[in-house]
């Protein structure tokens, strides 16, 4: 990691960002970019859900009713004319504070149980959104009022909203990263670790927890614009507990805690879910496997896959380069 | 008055329903601090096995005791394949696993069976007694009868046998209870094969109301948790009283305030129960409960 | 600072531009053309539910093809009708993504989803594309959203509960409580029965609400007891509405109880067993109502072993429609003059009455029919409007 200085790791970031724009766009078509659109969505929620999760512990499947917050807020606020931008914005508000909710709720709440008070959240969420047919249009949904454009790039379009999606899944990636190692950042990995140690150690736990519940409900609520921005459109039954779960299981396989590895598994799980067998009628019973073999086979997730990796090549790089000391 | 009382009635039997999904829930959370996400699914594979022991001819009786049984060992099958691996992980990965296993059974069956609505054959009349002008099934009585039953014979499980004081005693320290020689692996495996029977009862008594059909699983589930939680995470009665009264207090809402919303009830119990008091109306466990 | 020469700009610049250039150029999907060989296939999409809880409506969809191709031919002067699916889920999100799929292939005309909406989400792209859209949906919001290129081919539930909520006006009843699901189709068929009640003076006393997830509905029921009412209407899927009904009669609910069209079907009957017995109910097929009909019904449970709906039939006559209409049309009809054929249609001889169509989408001359169960079967009582 000394390899890559502060200004060398946005320069990474800004170029493969810039890269796999370019990639996706020349090799991909039709439905297979829609599963990246897709998939670009899910990383940016799952990377809040990691921030809930993968740093703080909170075991949570109310993200994809957070999504839908935010999807609904910006759908509302564009009917009644406000800007895309502003209305992005107050997605992003309006879904962290009802997460905050969860936090203070879950306050009292050991970390791993903290799925029953997320539950109820989600449940409930879609529940308002299914009936309250004047505001949200109920089962049927409703269609976003304005189509946005970004230098003539049509955001309603699989490839216009590729060009934007991409990018963004980078830079909210790199901001995370920030996170992580920012002061915050540390102290949820304190509370996660052994949270009795935290708190003596003059961590303010409570505080930081609802923070955590608040970042990445933000998280959510910006996903859940931007989609409602590349389907012109929005309707309950993308934000269930199916895509809760989704959305932790790419947590998972991305492994302690890990940005990157949320990424990429969001990725392969959008594409496993969504992509492969969606015709086949075994497609979701490989889903459900795939799931249970990769919590028991990979214990660390891609993270950990990632890290493996990294040391057999650096033990092969200083075998080839012969620096390494003989004994 | 008499719509009262039917309300009262109807949601208690109602309410009986949640509570044998919810004592299977708190059973496997009890001893094993396990949240088993599939306890719902696990009840519509017993009554689907069931329902293709009635079809190759076995009478009806044998053919729920067999799905029972058979709910039983995939359970025990499940645990032994799929979460033995997994108890040194941090909690948070066996109870995703318990996900994963929840998407994986709901699948299966609409592999297996198809996912047009089946029926199973009841084992009480549903053609309802009328005592003093409120309308009572045979089944609903028997449902409310099973789950009594149930708490009892789990509550005389768990309290006196040396079973019970094994599994209670692995949930609150696995290393510490081995070296008494209590062998751990087995006592998982045993609370994970009773959870599974307890699914599978639950399964064949509920599914002749409600109809079969894959999803079904993880409807149930939700309502489980909720009754658990409410009565008290780790409370064998109070699983029964925490169903009862969620499924009383939403048929209230229902009549008497908004035919609409009166579900998300539910919810908001939860979130209060959780707010004010994590342990619920009659639990004692404090494992849910923060120390910090 | 980060970029040390303008060239690179440049360069990254240029690379974009000809990624845009490539890309836009690929992506154009404005209006179809059909095959100019002599026997190139005829491509027809299909976007239908094959997996989930609604799978057995993909499963009516291969199943109707069959049938309808067997009897008005599968190739039009040569060239074979070329069938490609997508699973929509019964998720408007998901049914957009097929769409996007099944439009890549360039079909010349679609058959809409069996969930409602799914085809309102899938209506402003497929019109864009000017590729027309055949359905059976039972929302009027379909044909309401102003596009010329959507044909429905049975009556929407705004007409049908037009005429059913004046019927039931006047055969008396003045205190009529509905209950029904969230789904789209429920929310959808209960506010179009309460307006046509409201309009007809009588407006429902009570509109409860249930999830499709539901377990027990006494709270509903009993809340219609509260308020006394004289007729019930009751909804759902055949699995809840089966059990629906069994309930009600089971908590002492005595008065006469009517239903959508789901009361014809098996499942509904077999759910709510003797239950269901003296229900009536609206719909635009019985399986006796008229020659086509019993056909119909004959052939579908000789085949396929399951009995005819008015959505398996509907579902019949979205592909007897594009069938005709690719036969107006021509075999090397672009989608464009594919869907002003099919607007021009006027077939007869179909199970549910003649089919053609208003500028509008709807159907003309709609077929709304009364009917109720007898020892265990569906039988015709009223024809509120249309011709059988």
């Amino acid at each position: 990691m000394s390899f890559l200085t502060p200004s060398r790791r946005f320069a990474a970031f800004v170029a493969g960002a810039a890269l796999l724009v370019v990639v996706v766009q020349l090799t991909l078509a039709g439905p297979d970019l829609l599963i990246v659109d897709e998939a670009c969505v899910y990383a940016i929620a799952a990377l809040g859900l990691n921030v809930i999760f993968g740093m703080t512990g909170l075991l949570s499947v109310a993200q994809a009713a957070l999504m839908g917050i935010g999807g609904y807020t910006l759908t509302l606020m564009v009917a009644r004319h406000v800007g895309m931008l502003p209305a992005l914005a107050l997605a992003c508000v309006a879904a962290a504070a009802v997460s905050a909710l969860t936090g203070v709720i879950g306050g009292r709440i050991r970390s791993h149980y903290f799925i029953l008070i997320s539950l109820a959240l989600a449940e409930g969420i879609i529940l308002v959104l299914v009936n309250d047919m004047q505001l949200t249009g109920g089962t049927n949904g409703v269609a976003l009022a304005a189509s946005p454009t970004v230098f003539g790039l049509a955001l309603g379009t699989p490839d216009g909203f590729a060009y934007v999606a991409v990018p963004l899944v980078f830079a909210i990636w790199y901001l995370t990263d920030c996170l992580r190692a920012s002061r915050f950042g540390i102290a949820l990995l304190a509370i996660s670790t052994d949270e009795y140690l935290a708190a003596v150690a003059g961590i303010a736990t409570n505080r930081y927890r609802v923070l955590a519940t608040v970042v990445g409900g933000a998280y959510a609520g910006f996903a859940g614009g931007l989609l409602t921005i590349a389907d012109s459109y929005i309707g309950p039954q993308n934000f269930g507990l199916d895509t809760g779960i989704l959305l932790l299981l790419i947590v998972v396989l991305a492994g302690a805690g890990s940005n990157a590895g949320t990424v990429v598994a969001a990725l392969i799980l959008t594409y496993l879910a969504h992509g492969l067998l969606t015709l086949t009628v075994v497609g979701e019973l490989i889903y459900g496997l795939a799931i249970v073999i990769l919590i028991i086979v990979a214990p660390d997730g891609l993270a950990g896959l990632g890290r493996l990796a990294r040391r057999g090549a650096r033990t092969a790089w200083l075998r080839l380069t012969a620096r390494g000391q003989p004994a | 008055m008499a719509i009262l009382i039917q309300t009262l009635i109807s949601g208690a039997a109602a309410g009986a329903v949640y509570a044998l999904i919810a004592l299977g829930f708190t059973l496997i959370y009890k001893t094993t601090r396990i949240i088993n996400l599939a306890q719902g699914d696990l009840a519509i594979l017993g009554a689907y096995i069931s329902l293709t022991f009635v079809r190759i001819g076995l009478p009806v009786p044998l053919a729920l005791l067999a799905g029972i049984i058979c709910t039983g060992i995939v359970t025990a099958l499940l645990e032994r394949v799929a979460l033995r691996p997994l108890y040194r992980r941090p909690l948070a990965i066996p109870i995703l696993c318990t996900i994963g296993i929840a998407v994986t059974l709901e699948s299966v069956m609409q592999v297996v069976w198809g996912s047009l609505p089946l029926a199973l054959p009841a084992m009480a009349s549903s053609t309802p007694w009328n005592i003093g002008g409120v309308a009572i099934t045979p089944e609903q009585v028997v449902i409310f009868a099973a789950a009594i039953v149930v708490a009892v014979i789990l509550l005389v499980l768990v309290d006196s046998t040396r079973l019970g004081r094994a599994m209670r005693g692995t949930a609150a320290d696995a290393e510490v209870v081995s070296l008494f020689g209590v062998n751990t692996d087995l006592t998982y495996l045993a609370s994970f094969a009773i959870g599974g029977l307890l699914a599978g009862i639950a399964g064949v008594l509920i599914v002749p109301t409600i109809g079969l059909l894959p999803s079904r699983g993880l409807d149930l589930s939700i309502f489980g948790f909720s009754a658990a939680v409410l009565g008290g995470l780790g409370s064998l009665p109070g699983a029964i009283l925490g169903g009862v009264l969620i499924a009383i207090l939403v048929n209230l809402m229902q009549v008497y305030v908004s035919p609409s919303y009166a579900s998300g009830v539910t919810y908001v119990l939860m979130g209060i129960v959780l707010l004010i008091r994590v342990r619920g109306i009659l639990g004692d466990d404090l494992e849910a409960v923060r120390q910090v | 600072m980060l970029f040390e020469s303008s060239g690179i700009k440049r360069g990254l610049a240029g690379m974009m531009a000809v990624a845009g250039i490539v890309a836009t150029a690929c992506g154009s999907t404005s209006g179809n053309t059909g095959g100019s060989a002599d026997t190139t296939p005829i491509t027809v999409g299909i976007v239908m539910p094959y997996t989930g809880d609604e799978s057995y409506y993909g499963k009516f969809a291969d199943n109707a093809w069959e049938m309808a191709m067997a009897k008005y031919g599968s190739s039009i002067n040569g060239h074979p009708i070329q069938l490609v699916k997508a699973d929509s889920k019964c998720s408007p999100t998901d049914a957009v993504t097929a769409t996007r799929d099944v439009l890549a292939r360039k079909p010349v005309a679609i058959m809409a989803p069996a969930c409602s909406a799914d085809t309102l989400a899938m209506l402003p792209i497929t019109t864009a594309a000017k590729v027309p859209l055949v359905s059976e949906n039972l929302a009027e919001a379909v044909t309401q959203q102003g596009s010329a290129y959507v044909w429905v081919v049975n009556p929407n539930d705004g007409v049908t509960n037009k005429f059913f909520g004046s019927w039931l006006v006047q055969q008396g009843y003045s205190h009529i409580g509905i209950i029904h699901d969230t789904t789209s189709y429920g929310q959808g068929n209960s506010s179009t029965l309460a307006s046509a009640l409201t309009a007809a003076g009588k407006a429902p006393v009570v509109n409860a609400s249930y999830t499709f997830s539901a377990t027990d509905y006494s709270g509903q029921i009993l809340s219609l007891k509260k308020a006394n009412v004289d007729a019930a209407y009751l909804e759902g899927y055949d699995l809840q509405a089966g059990n629906l009904v069994k309930q009600a009669k089971s908590l002492g609910l005595s008065v006469p109880i009517f239903l959508p069209t789901i009361a014809a079907d098996d499942t509904f009957a077999q759910t709510a067993g003797d239950a269901a017995d003296g229900v009536t109910f609206v719909t635009s097929f019985i399986p006796g109502m008229s020659p086509a009909a019993t056909q119909i019904a004959n052939d579908t449970k000789s085949k396929y072993g399951y009995s005819a709906n008015m959505d398996s039939v509907g579902i019949y006559e979205q592909a007897v429609a594009i069938i005709q209409g690719l036969k107006a049309a021509g075999p090397t009809a672009t989608s464009d003059q594919l869907n002003t054929a099919i607007g021009k249609l006027s077939i007869s001889g179909l199970p549910m009455g003649q089919l053609s169509f208003k500028s509008d989408g709807e159907i003309n001359n709609p077929l709304v029919v009364v009917g109720t169960r007898k020892n265990g079967q569906a039988q015709q009582v009223a024809v509120l409007t249309g011709t059988l």
